[in-house]
């Protein structure tokens, strides 16, 4: 590097030098240049003065003009001619102008240098002065001789002054030409001069070049040395780049790792403390290692345990300081090394399920859940399935259920057990007319009166709605059911005591002993409840046993239901119609329309038996249309003073739409509405809901009348009568034909007739059959009534019959 | 292309007016009234005595004077010279030469290229200083080269092309 510097530093200052020399030789160029410039100015000076204006040929031309004038002078001087005299005047014009020159501009300035050549010139000037008067008024007669005379010394003095002309001209060139060469040799001279400079510059110029050629081989060296340090740096700064890239590679991937637990590590956390069950990770001596806040929120309240939310485990407690049976059962699986799932109960009431799992370095993670309110819940839904929520006594699934269980247990010891259903005669009445609270109230009394009578291996159970059923179990005779069946009849008699008020609420009851009535839960359910059935038709507030008539019963009941629906099909029933008689007139006012079906094997089928059949069905509300459409169809052709009237079912108005059904009926038979009775019964109104009171209000709006069917035999509730808008009231059959009720019945009927009137209503008595009846009737101001002593019913043919024959008076009886 | 043929007669035309003063100059020259001081001859056109052209003082001041102020070697200091630019003269007489031979009444000849007169303005002097020049006064015609507005003409050549007493000028 030193040589290199010291070799640059020599080329340097041997260029600079070369770079001298070039421009002193450059200054000296343009010196020789100008110069060169200055002496061909010059030399073009005195060529110019060379060839300016002749002196000599102006001096020369004089002479010759001169002669030629003498010349005409001596032609003039022979012919006399005018011709002659104007060429001799011609030349002598020229020669004067000749003169003229002579005297003015560059020739006199050459005349005026010598007194010879000046005075010529002024001799000259006097000769053609004194020559022109003459030659002014000449004429042919001119004497030449004198001027040719006066010319002589002319001519002497010209060709001095063309003399001197010429030698003045020779003279000028010969010094222009000394002027020229002495130009010359000073142009030879710089011009060796500047070819001397040219080599210079030539010679300059190699040496310059050499010094640059040297120049540029040492930058090429050191450029070459510089490349190749440049290599050497790039690739040393290549392999640290390499080294970086691959730290940095090595960087990153650590912070990814690192970010990537750190993530982990978030979820982790997250999870643990999200997770809804307690977590904690122990080693095999119980010592914990990790716990969640959920696990610390768990033993919280254990007063042994120093652990919250955010404690960390520090190895000074055990998993032994928690619950003892927590902690025995996790030590019983760590013993056996076994992962396992177990509920505890707590000492302090609290369940906790816990699930543990041993980890592959002999750790073991375990969680923990409160599981305390789930059971207690799962419980109470477990209790709430098989028991009534009302009286909490078993429901109709776990009754069924112990009667299973009751026959397996039966199959080995041998004894008898019996089955019983229990139904309350009169629990809607108390439920319409005292209240829901108060029937519920009575429903809890009964359950506590009927679990009183048996033992504690019996059930007692609630089906719903005021049936009951009681299982009663190791029965070795039958007496034993009937005794206890007893009681409960017997106790059930009782008045009850609700809310401070007496409520009488009789039982009947059904029995089936298994297995003499079935050895199956379902059978001797159904046995049960048919012995219940016939125990209310019995009259109620009795027990029956179950017999195999029953079932029968429940079969010709099906039967018949079949039947019906055939007879509906095949419209085998008939109508058939009752007068209603006015007592003082004694005249037909009307007509009831009575159902009739003849069955084809039974024969005639009275509508007690098979209009409850209809009612349970449904079938009524098809029946009650049909009876509707032809009752209204055949008092459409009587006297149009005779009302019909109807029995409407509750079924017309609980399942059907009775006043469409009646709208539908008057308009097609084209009955006036006010000749249409409507017969209710008192059930109708036990099951008094708004739409029943609504169909009421809409069949009187209608125009029909509305009478109050079998009056007195039920609740005979004064409340009915104020409460509807009854037309008519139907006296019961019951208050007739009794004599030894004699005063009694007509009391009770004289009553209703009163109340009636006073309430606007037609009273009309039912049943009548005999004389007596009619007097009683008759004397308690009853004024309508129908019954045999009057008609029977009559198919509608006789009734048309009877209406074209008579003038339709009742038959009187003599 | 309809601009473009529209253009063209317009240029026609244009070219024929350029042409046509050279084609309508008048080829006949009036009669000297005067006496004859100049004679044209050699390669023109016009003429008006045979294949000559003759002109009085009349007639050459009718082609137009100007005035030229110029040094020379003849007169002391500048003077002042009147007389008709010689290439107004060769115009009128269609000169279609290359030069000119100027004769002087003493017979004195000069070679002139017609191209002088082009590129510069050369005078036929016929007044020096407001006055008509006698022939004794080198007139009636004098060639005068303008040397002072030009100093490339003060050589002998143009010297001896500056011809005085001029009689007649043939073109060649």
């Amino acid at each position: 590097m030193t040589e290199l510097r010291s070799a640059t530093v020599t080329g340097t200052r041997s260029r600079r030098l070369a770079q001298t020399f070039l421009g002193a030789i450059i200054a000296a160029l343009i010196g020789a240049g100008v110069y060169t410039s200055v002496t061909i100015e010059d030399r073009q000076t005195s060529i110019d003065h060379l060839f300016r204006y002749d002196v000599a040929y102006t001096a020369t031309q004089a002479v010759v003009e001169l002669l030629r004038f003498q010349d005409a002078l001596l032609l003039l001087d022979r012919q006399r001619t005018p011709e002659a005299l104007a060429e001799a005047e011609l030349r002598f014009e020229i020669l004067v102008g000749r003169v003229a020159t002579l005297e003015k501009g560059e020739f006199a300035a050459f005349a005026e240098k010598t007194p010879e050549t000046a005075r010529a010139v002024s001799e000259l000037r006097a000769v053609v002065t004194a020559l022109d008067p003459l030659m002014a008024d000449a004429g042919p007669d001119l004497d030449v001789e004198q001027l040719v005379a006066r010319l002589v010394p002319m001519d002497a003095q010209l060709i001095g002054l063309a003399a001197e002309a010429n030698r003045e001209s020779a003279e000028l060139t010969q010094q222009n030409r000394e002027i020229l060469s002495r130009l010359h040799r000073r142009y030879s001279l710089l011009s060796f001069g500047l070819i001397v400079t040219a080599l210079c510059l030539v010679a300059v110029l190699a040496w310059h070049n050499r010094l640059l050629l040297r120049a540029h081989r040492n930058l090429r060296q050191s450029t070459g040395d510089l490349q190749q340090a440049a290599d050497d740096l790039a690739a040393a700064n290549d392999a640290v780049a390499a080294a970086n890239r691959e730290l940095k590679q090595q960087n990153r991937l650590l912070s990814e790792k690192e970010d990537a637990l750190l993530a982990q590590n978030v979820l982790f956390d997250a999870a643990l403390n999200n997770m809804s069950q307690g977590l904690c990770m122990f080693d095999g001596s119980m010592r914990p290692i990790v716990c969640n806040a959920q696990f610390a929120q768990l033993f919280k309240t254990q007063q042994r345990l120093d652990c919250d939310a955010d404690a960390v485990p520090d190895g000074t407690w055990s998993l032994r300081d928690l619950a003892p049976d927590v902690a025995l059962e996790l030590a019983d699986n760590i013993a056996r090394s076994r992962a396992a799932s177990f509920e505890t109960q707590c000492y302090d009431g609290r369940i906790i399920a816990v699930a543990q799992q041993p980890m592959a370095d002999g750790r073991w993670v375990a969680t923990f859940a409160d599981v305390t309110e789930q059971r207690q819940a799962q419980a109470r839904i477990a209790h709430m399935a098989r028991h009534d929520g009302l009286t909490n006594l078993p429901n109709r699934y776990a009754f069924r259920e112990r009667i299973q269980d009751a026959l397996d247990r039966r199959a080995v010891g041998g004894s008898m057990l019996a089955v019983m259903c229990l139904d309350l005669d009169s629990f809607k009445v108390v439920n319409d007319t005292l209240g829901h609270p108060t029937g519920d109230a009575l429903l809890c009394a009964v359950a506590e009166r009927v679990a009183g009578c048996v033992r504690g291996s019996d059930m007692v159970a609630r089906f719903g709605g005021d049936e009951f059923a009681i299982l009663q179990v190791s029965i070795e005779r039958l007496d034993e059911a009937e005794r206890l069946a007893s009681r409960i009849v017997d106790e059930m008699r009782r008045p009850f005591t609700i809310d401070g008020e007496l409520v009488f609420a009789t039982a009947s009851l059904g029995v089936a002993i298994a297995p003499r009535h079935g050895a199956d839960p379902d059978v001797l359910l159904k046995n049960a409840d048919l012995a219940l059935y016939a125990a209310k038709g019995d009259g109620r507030r009795t027990y029956r046993f179950f017999e195999e008539v029953m079932d029968e019963l429940v079969a010709d009941r099906r039967a018949m239901e079949r039947d019906l629906r055939r007879a509906i099909a095949e419209r085998a029933l008939d109508l058939h119609y009752q007068p209603i008689v006015d007592l003082r007139s004694m005249k037909i006012t009307g007509m009831e329309a009575l159902l009739r079906w003849t069955h084809p094997e039974r024969g005639v089928v009275p509508p007690s038996r098979f209009i409850p059949i209809a009612e349970d069905t449904g079938l009524i509300v098809e029946i009650g249309r049909w009876v509707l459409a032809q009752a209204c169809a055949d008092a459409a052709r009587w006297p149009s003073h005779l009302k019909i009237a109807v029995n409407l079912s509750p079924a017309q108005f609980a399942h059907g739409d009775i006043v469409e059904d009646v709208r539908t009926a008057l308009s097609r038979a084209g009955l006036r509405p006010e000749r249409l009775v409507g017969e209710i019964t008192e059930s109708l109104l036990l099951t008094e809901t708004t739409s029943t009171l609504d169909a009421l209000r809409r069949l009187k709006d209608v125009g029909i009348e509305i009478a109050m069917d079998d009056f007195g035999t039920g609740y005979s509730s004064l409340s009915y009568l104020r409460k509807y808008p009854f037309d008519r009231i139907k006296i019961d059959r019951d208050f007739l034909g009794a004599a030894e009720r004699g005063e009694e019945s007509a009391a009770i009927v004289q009553t209703i007739v009163r109340l009636g009137a006073a309430l606007g209503m037609t009273t009309i008595a039912e049943g009548v059959e005999t004389l007596e009846d009619l007097q009683m009737l008759i004397g308690a101001g009853c004024p309508e009534a129908q019954g045999y002593l009057f008609s029977p019913p009559m198919p509608r043919e006789q009734v048309f019959e009877m209406l074209r024959s008579s003038d339709v008076t009742a038959r009187r009886v003599a | 292309m309809v601009a473009v043929s529209l253009r063209w007669p317009a240029v026609l035309l244009a070219a024929a007016l350029l042409v046509g003063p050279g084609a309508m100059a008048d080829p006949a020259l009036p009669q000297p009234a005067g006496k004859a001081i100049l004679v044209v001859s050699g390669k023109i056109a016009n003429t008006n005595d045979g294949a000559v052209a003759r002109f009085d003082r009349e007639m050459l001041e009718a082609l137009g004077t100007v005035e030229i102020r110029t040094r020379t070697p003849w007169y002391d200091g500048a003077v002042v010279f009147e007389g008709v630019l010689m290439r107004n003269l060769m115009s009128a007489v269609g000169a279609q030469g290359t030069e000119v031979i100027a004769k002087a009444l003493n017979d004195y000849r000069s070679r002139i290229p017609l191209s002088d007169f082009e590129r510069y303005d050369v005078v036929l002097a016929m007044k020096r200083d407001g006055a008509a020049m006698p022939i004794r006064e080198n007139g009636p015609l004098f060639i005068v080269y303008p040397f002072d507005a030009n100093p490339e003409l003060q050589a002998d050549r143009y010297y001896g092309r500056s011809v005085w007493q001029l009689s007649e000028v043939e073109v060649r």
